[in-house]
């Protein structure tokens, strides 16, 4: 077999050609950041993404053109497009523009300071040398070495796009820095995609095509057969080029950041333009020079391949030279190992690096005698082989820097994108808003930007500035912008200070707005201005939401036409209802983290509606935990409390406690959105929940039936929980959680033992037949007095406001004095001894005075669940102590509520009140009389009730006509009681210990101690609708007159 | 250093001359007539009323980039019911700006249910290919396969918006040659694939039909951006002949 080819690697170095380099054509580089801003920060359109902290509610790429900017060129595109524009107008469209000269970076040499950001080429032609530079790609691209002359589309301008755009208060203005911020950042990635060509980073200047015009024209005649055979090759074949493969730099997995801009090309081996440069030669960089040191020729290996197959594969034509009897030619290519030192696991093998063989560029034959002069030796070298990089070549290469090419251009696009803001404690003030800002920047998922200080002065000494910005819709329904003046950041001095990720300013801010009040649909956004991480200028934003604010479901549409679960806000002295759909949120919420007395952090999740108070067990739980209106998390087991914790690095984790019906498990996660419940699993599941203790039921202790309740920080928290006594009557103990990181334990912190009653009796008597002389006949009077002192508690919840603990108290005091007054009429039969006596016609007369309360103790706040003051009047006729009859009772009592839900940390307590000086005035037999007083004496809990069943209570057993209504006790000496003695109500199946009555309805309670309530009343049917300072049925207008709502705390 | 400096400017004048009388450009391009047949890669059948474009595209660059100055000519064309197109010779016309390269022309090709496809002269030598006055197509007189598309509407969806893509670029660089006008049938069918696409995605939940374009509604939506290139109102036109 004849090979048309030399003998290899004798030959090198070989010869030199003029320079030749290539690009990517501008539908190539089109593409390319297409893919890039698809695979970016910016295809995050959820609520929280980086589009609504932007204020922009459409996906980056709908084609519907609801959410047009216009380009340089004032055509209206969506953001993918003007990120597409961008990537094309950087090439230019004039010959005269010189844009592409400054797309070169040689990371390996930079004569000018040394550290490779250079491109300074020469092209010989017939006359002589001529000088061809440009500034260098990143020099030119970011401006961070200072500004160049006609350059208005690089980033440090995007930042200034960026800025006006987020600040503006004219729409068009806004429009149109929104249009040149994205348009520019297409124009930025498009260097970064130049420098995933070997020939923009190997100082190997080409043209894609000759310059036609202007000044140009003449250098376009010198070198106008410099085609990119990459570039057009490329392009030819861009529909199935491999965007994708590597993922944007700076993920969570990566071991490796880049953390400034200008890394993103160059950084120790890491930047994409060491990438290329390293790893890939170039038409006019090829092993037939020795320009640059990588790759290395000694490294690699050569293979030969049928050129006759590869050239028939593609549809190319087979030169006669190649054809029988010579066939078939060959072309040698050199396998090249390609190191990444980003992401090293991801280094290869380029089998195709370059080639070696009679067929040039375009797969011609020479079939000639080459020379070339070597431009560094000066040597003359012949040959009939040559170096080459043909299709075959690019395709190979492709696989590498096409994907690298996006995965850079995205990662810079979350660069752009990274500064994040929040706000906490947001006040609204008679003149705007008050507030301490928050850099949101989330180290945990991005542990690229753990570095990204939000430093109030930059090296400059340039302060740092904040803009609260805002839109909303006027009364005409007309969208508008406005912003506050700048306030600049305060210095540690000044009691501010630099903000890392995660972290809150200490100091408030204060915003001066000017909002007009037939404003509605009001949303803020809180600018950034200033230095962030090693960026001098950057630019952070995020949406402001007001710290209070309910998730509230209507029976109707609003007028807006928006059905189901709305959020309403107050701002500027009002309620207002914001257009946000598909908010989630559960109906038992924890408040957390509170700063300035105010909590940070809201979860919530689904429990029961009387938030402490069991009213169908563990049913009434869920699995999903929500935060900020949205389902954050799913738990293994039914989520009975949940917090957010920090550990000793400041990362978050949500600390949950469930129940699978018999132990108490405790898990905990990050506090990152994640749906899956799997456990923790290193590889499947890094991100699973992680167990942090399992409790089996104590003794005696009943399995739960409701939620556990954490202090602010989620290292604490308590339940109540049913125990069984020895007699098998259930009592209330209270359980305490601690947890210290990856640790919990339980306490049984037991009861109060109960109420205690002390009673005392005095008898007088007068006119007794059995005292003084014997006498014929007289009335005996006979007075009893009997004093009863009550008092005693017993914890029945147990809550938190941040680190303080509320236990949540039955308390019962005061007192009454009965008299009971007894006439009886006798008549002495004789005056034997003893004496015989005779009576008749005995009355009684029973009066009562009575003080008592009995409330529900919340530590500083009482809830006075009835007072009886007053009088209770009876008399009767009493035959023989055996029947009763004539009899009537008068009392006057105050039973001032009913709770129908409670919530401890505020004090806030729903129910119904009963009507006051209730005038019981009635006559009854004996056994409807004692009835009677059995459910209404003052000593009864009863005013308790749970449904029909009285739940807790202390049996009656004294008072008016207690002599006659029961056996027991005694009328001296103290009766201890304990509330489990004196339980009334079914003790089987186990009572609920709920002092509330059931009601249909929804309570809630915001950050900022607003309160929203809609629940039914009980007799009419009808809903009681409240919201704190305003009316439900006004900010959700067209509510109808049975308007009612589901309502949930979202913050 | 001053004598360099002028032996530079020396240079540099002769440069200006030697540019000044230069010739190499062609002065005015032509082409001959193209005519070919689109069959079903499949049946091998011939497919009728498949959407012919053809751009004769002018390139220009700098070093380290290119841009497309404009078309020379753009033409469309429906195949007949032998799935035959033509495309008339044109020319001798002046050259402005710019060069031809391989897109001389570049051929687009669209069906409805079909893979589009898009080709070119590419393959052919790039060494002076801007030179020959007279330009050919390598597909004249060929045979044209088109493949009827197998994979997911999702998948059809981005195919199509390549050719969206294709269509915006001649429709877009110099507006002023009302090029949109001369791709009446093919953007017009692009909104209507549109719509069945969209039809189609809309009952698949996981994907956006918001994100299917078409070049159609780039261009009604900038109604006034296209009107003020002196080619009157792209609304107006199309009411004539719109989806």
């Amino acid at each position: 077999m004849k090979q048309n080819r030399l003998p290899q690697l004798i030959l090198l170095p070989l010869l030199i050609s003029p320079a030749t380099l290539m690009a990517y054509e501008i539908e190539t580089h089109a593409d390319i950041s297409r893919a890039a801003a698809q695979a970016s920060v910016l295809r995050d359109a959820s609520e929280n993404g980086l589009l609504s902290s932007l204020g922009l509610r459409v996906p980056f790429d709908d084609q519907t053109h609801l959410q047009d900017f216009p380009n340089s060129e004032g055509k209206s595109r969506n953001i993918e497009d003007l990120i597409r524009d961008g990537a094309r107008f950087e090439d230019g469209f004039l010959c005269s523009d010189t844009r592409p000269r400054n797309h070169f970076f040689d990371p390996t040499f930079n004569p000018s300071s040394g550290s490779g950001l250079n491109w300074n080429s020469e092209l010989k032609f017939e006359l002589g040398t001529i000088n061809v530079s440009g500034i260098p790609s990143p020099d030119w691209a970011l401006e961070d070495n200072g500004k160049e002359p006609n350059q208005d589309f690089s980033w440090k301008s995007a930042r200034e796009y960026f800025y006006k755009a987020l600040t503006a208060t004219d729409k068009d203005i806004r429009n149109e820095n929104f249009g040149l911020t994205f348009q520019t950042v297409g124009h930025v990635t498009h260097h970064i995609a130049d420098m995933a060509q070997p020939q923009h980073v190997r100082n190997d200047p080409h043209y894609a095509s000759p310059p036609d015009c202007g000044p140009a024209t003449f250098l376009g005649k010198i070198i106008k057969e410099n085609f990119s055979r990459y570039e057009h090759y490329t392009d030819s074949v861009r529909s199935n080029l491999p965007f994708d493969g590597y993922k944007p730099v700076n993920q969570k997995t990566d071991s490796n950041f880049l953390t400034t801009a200008r890394q993103f090309w160059s950084d120790s081996g890491r930047g994409i333009a060491d990438f290329t440069n390293a790893n890939f030669v170039s038409a006019g960089t090829n092993f037939d020079t020795i320009r640059y040191p990588f790759p290395r020729f000694d490294d690699v290996v050569s293979h030969d391949e049928s050129a006759n197959a590869l050239l028939q594969s593609v549809g190319a034509d087979v030169p006669s030279e190649c054809l029988p009897p010579n066939q078939p030619c060959l072309m040698t290519f050199f396998r090249m190992s390609v190191m990444d030192n980003y992401r090293p696991a991801a280094s290869g093998v380029n089998d195709r690096g370059s080639t070696l063989s009679i067929f040039d560029q375009d797969l011609k034959t020479y079939n000639k005698t080459v020379s070339r002069t070597d431009p560094d030796t000066g040597q003359l070298y012949t040959n009939r082989d040559v170096f080459s990089l043909n299709r075959f070549n690019f395709d190979e290469a492709h696989k590498f820097v096409i994907p690298r090419a996006v995965a850079y251009s995205a990662g810079l696009i979350d660069y752009f994108f990274r500064g994040r803001l929040g706000a906490e404690d947001v006040e609204l003030t008679d003149t705007g808003m008050r507030l301490r800002v928050k850099n949101a920047i989330d180290p945990e998922s991005t542990p690229a930007w753990q570095n990204e200080v939000l430093y109030a002065v930059n090296a400059q000494g340039i302060r740092g500035q904040f803009v609260l910005a805002y839109e909303f819709k006027g009364g005409d329904g007309i969208k508008r912008y406005g912003a506050s003046q700048p306030v600049v950041a305060k210095t540690a001095a000044e009691g501010g200070g630099d903000l890392p990720p995660g972290n809150t300013s200490t100091t408030v801010y204060d915003f001066a707005i000017s909002l007009p009040d037939d404003a509605r649909e009001v949303k803020y956004r809180l600018v950034y201005r200033g230095k962030l991480g090693q960026e001098d200028d950057a630019v952070a934003v995020g949406q402001v939401e007001p710290a209070s604010g309910f998730l509230v479901a209507p029976n109707y549409t609003p007028v807006d036409g928006i059905p189901g679960p709305r959020m309403i806000v107050r701002n500027a002295g009002a309620w207002r209802l914001t257009d946000k759909t598909d908010l989630q949120a559960g109906n038992v919420d924890w408040k957390g983290w509170y700063v300035n007395g105010h909590p940070t952090e809201v979860l919530s999740w689904r429990g029961s509606v009387k938030r402490y108070f069991p009213t169908r067990g563990l049913t009434e739980f869920g699995r999903e935990i929500y935060q900020n209106g949205e389902l954050w998390s799913v738990a293994p087991q039914m989520v009975l409390g949940a917090a957010i914790a920090k550990d000793a690095n400041g990362a978050e984790w949500i600390v949950a406690i469930t129940s699978n019906s018999t132990n108490d498990i405790v898990y905990r996660r990050h506090n990152t959105k994640n749906l899956s419940p799997a456990m923790f699993d290193p590889v499947a599941a890094p991100e699973g929940w992680q167990q942090l203790a399992s409790f089996s039921p104590l003794a005696g202790l009943r399995e739960p039936d409701r939620g556990w309740f954490f202090n602010g920080t989620g290292t604490e928290a308590q339940t109540i929980r049913r125990k069984q006594s020895t007699d098998g009557r259930a009592h209330l103990t209270r359980l305490k959680m601690t947890i210290d990181g990856t640790t919990a334990q339980i306490v049984d912190m037991g009861n109060s033992p109960g109420f205690l009653t002390m009673r005392t009796t005095s008898s007088k008597v007068s006119d007794s037949p059995l005292d003084g002389p014997c006498r014929p006949s007289g009335t005996e009077t006979v007075e009893v007095t009997t004093t009863v002192a009550l008092s005693g508690e017993y914890v029945i919840a147990a809550d938190y406001v941040d680190h303080m603990e509320i236990l949540v108290k039955l308390k019962q005091t005061g007192g009454a004095t009965d008299v009971d007054h007894i006439t009886t009429d006798w008549r002495m039969i004789g005056c034997s001894s003893p004496r015989n006596i005779d009576r008749s016609n005995s009355q009684h007369e029973v009066s009562s005075s009575i003080d008592t309360s009995i409330t529900i103790d919340l530590g500083q706040t009482d809830i006075p669940q009835q007072t009886n003051q007053g009088s209770l009047k009876a008399s009767y006729l009493a035959d023989g102590f055996t029947q009763i009859s004539g009899t009537s009772t008068t009392a006057m009592r105050d039973i001032l509520l009913v709770l129908s839900y409670l919530d401890a940390r505020n004090g806030f307590y729903a129910g119904m009140r009963t009507p006051s000086d209730t005038e019981l005035d009635q006559t009854v037999d004996k056994s409807q009389f004692c009835q009677q007083l059995s459910r209404n004496d003052v000593r009864n809990l009863d005013v308790i009730h749970y449904g029909t069943n009285d739940i807790v209570g202390e049996e009656h057993d004294s008072g008016p006509g207690s002599g006659f209504c029961s056996s027991r006790g005694s009328l001296t000496g103290p009766l201890r009681t304990s509330l489990t003695d004196t339980l009334i109500g079914p003790v089987d199946p186990v009572p609920a210990f709920v002092p509330l009555e059931t009601r249909v309805g929804s309570w809630a309670v915001d950050s900022n101690g607003n309160v929203a309530v809609s629940e039914q009343l009980s007799l009419s049917g009808r809903w009681f609708n409240h919201l704190s300072d305003g009316d439900l049925g006004v900010v959700i207008s067209n509510a109808p007159s049975d308007a009612r709502y589901g309502i949930a705390v979202i913050r | 250093m001053k004598i360099q400096l002028a032996l530079r400017l020396c240079l540099l004048c002769l440069i200006l001359v030697l540019s000044a009388c230069a010739t190499d450009f062609p002065s005015h391009y032509s082409a001959e007539p193209i005519e070919a047949t689109v069959i079903d890669a499949d049946t091998k059948q011939p497919l009728e009323r498949v959407i012919v474009t053809a751009n004769w595209q002018l390139e220009s660059g700098n070093p380290g980039g290119s841009f497309v100055v404009g078309q020379m000519i753009v033409m469309e064309a429906v195949t007949d019911k032998d799935g035959v197109f033509h495309f008339p010779a044109w020319g001798p016309i002046r050259r402005k700006e710019g060069l031809l390269l391989d897109k001389d022309p570049q051929l687009l090709f669209f069906k409805s249910g079909y893979e589009y496809r898009s080709l070119s002269n590419y393959g052919r030598s790039l060494e002076g290919i801007w030179k020959d006055p007279v330009r050919t197509s390598k597909w004249n007189g060929k045979t044209i396969e088109l493949k009827r598309f197998s994979g997911t509407i999702a998948e059809y969806s981005r195919r199509f918006y390549r050719f969206n893509s294709d269509l915006e670029q001649i429709a877009d660089r110099k507006p002023e040659d009302c090029n949109w006008k001369k791709l009446r049938q093919a953007i017009v069918a692009t909104e209507r694939e549109r719509l069945k696409i969209v039809s189609q995605l809309a009952q698949q939940k996981e994907v956006n039909p918001n994100t299917v374009g078409s070049v159609y509604q780039n261009i009604i939506h900038n109604d006034n951006w296209y009107a003020n290139k002196g080619c009157g109102s792209p609304v107006e036109f199309f009411r004539r002949y719109g989806p």
